[in-house]
């Protein structure tokens, strides 16, 4: 079932996300909820430090990988 | 205990044009000599094995074994070789927590590519699980092997 973000959003408002295609490649930390991103940038430790900066003690890690996904490895890469 | 697939946007393959891309992830922890970290992980059945970026078990001094057996295969043939580790990992949600014992992979994935994978061995196993497409949700239920960690 393909959908637009929107429609997305709309139909499942509850969802983890959209993780941000603009941080693709690098590390995100997230609140606790996983609604609000507390750092990001492409040096695992450097982000979770930030985060605890901004407020986030126990941050949630991940690599953003926004490609479209295929086994571990992104489709297109370079 | 229920998990909500994460919303990513991608381009698609075929035309292009922005979509909505669900995954089924869940936010996975992990515990080593320097304390425990929160991970996104994706739950993935075609993967063998659980595993982390490397950076996550040097950051909480983990010590790993390099694996003696060959390297792992991903999907278009690229090999990553291996750490190991008896870590514990813990799920969480508002109704319940789970904390096991298990065997983790470590390993230096790709520029572009997921880093925490939690796949059969040391997770899957250990569990009924049921990808709902139609609500984007992975429910999961323990069975009577999870060799959960005492109190």
């Amino acid at each position: 079932m393909r959908m637009t973000v929107e429609e997305a959003k709309r139909r499942f408002p509850n969802h983890p996300g959209p993780v941000p295609s603009e941080y693709d490649g690098q590390w995100i930390a997230w609140n606790r909820t996983r609604t609000q991103i507390l750092a990001h940038g492409y040096e695992l430790k450097a982000v979770r430090a930030a985060a605890a900066k901004a407020g986030g003690d126990e941050p949630i890690m991940q690599f953003v990988c926004s490609r479209p996904f295929i086994g571990p490895h992104a489709a297109g890469q370079g | 205990m229920k998990f909500p697939y994460t919303l990513y946007v991608t381009a698609a393959c075929d035309t292009g044009e922005p979509i909505a891309t669900f995954r089924p992830e869940l936010t996975l922890r992990i515990y080593g000599p320097g304390g425990h970290w929160d991970s996104v992980a994706l739950v993935d059945t075609g993967s063998d094995n659980t595993i982390f970026s490397s950076e996550i078990a040097s950051e909480l001094g983990i010590e790993t074994t390099a694996g003696q057996g060959p390297s792992s295969r991903a999907f278009g043939g690229q090999y990553i070789p291996v750490s190991y580790a008896e870590v514990q990992l813990e799920l969480c949600t508002e109704e319940s927590l789970l904390r096991w014992n298990a065997r983790v992979y470590f390993a230096d994935f790709g520029s572009n590519s997921i880093r925490a994978v939690a796949g059969h061995d040391g997770f899957l196993e250990y569990f009924t699980a049921t990808f709902n497409g139609e609500i984007c949700e992975l429910e999961l239920e323990p069975n009577e092997h999870l060799p959960l960690v005492a109190d």
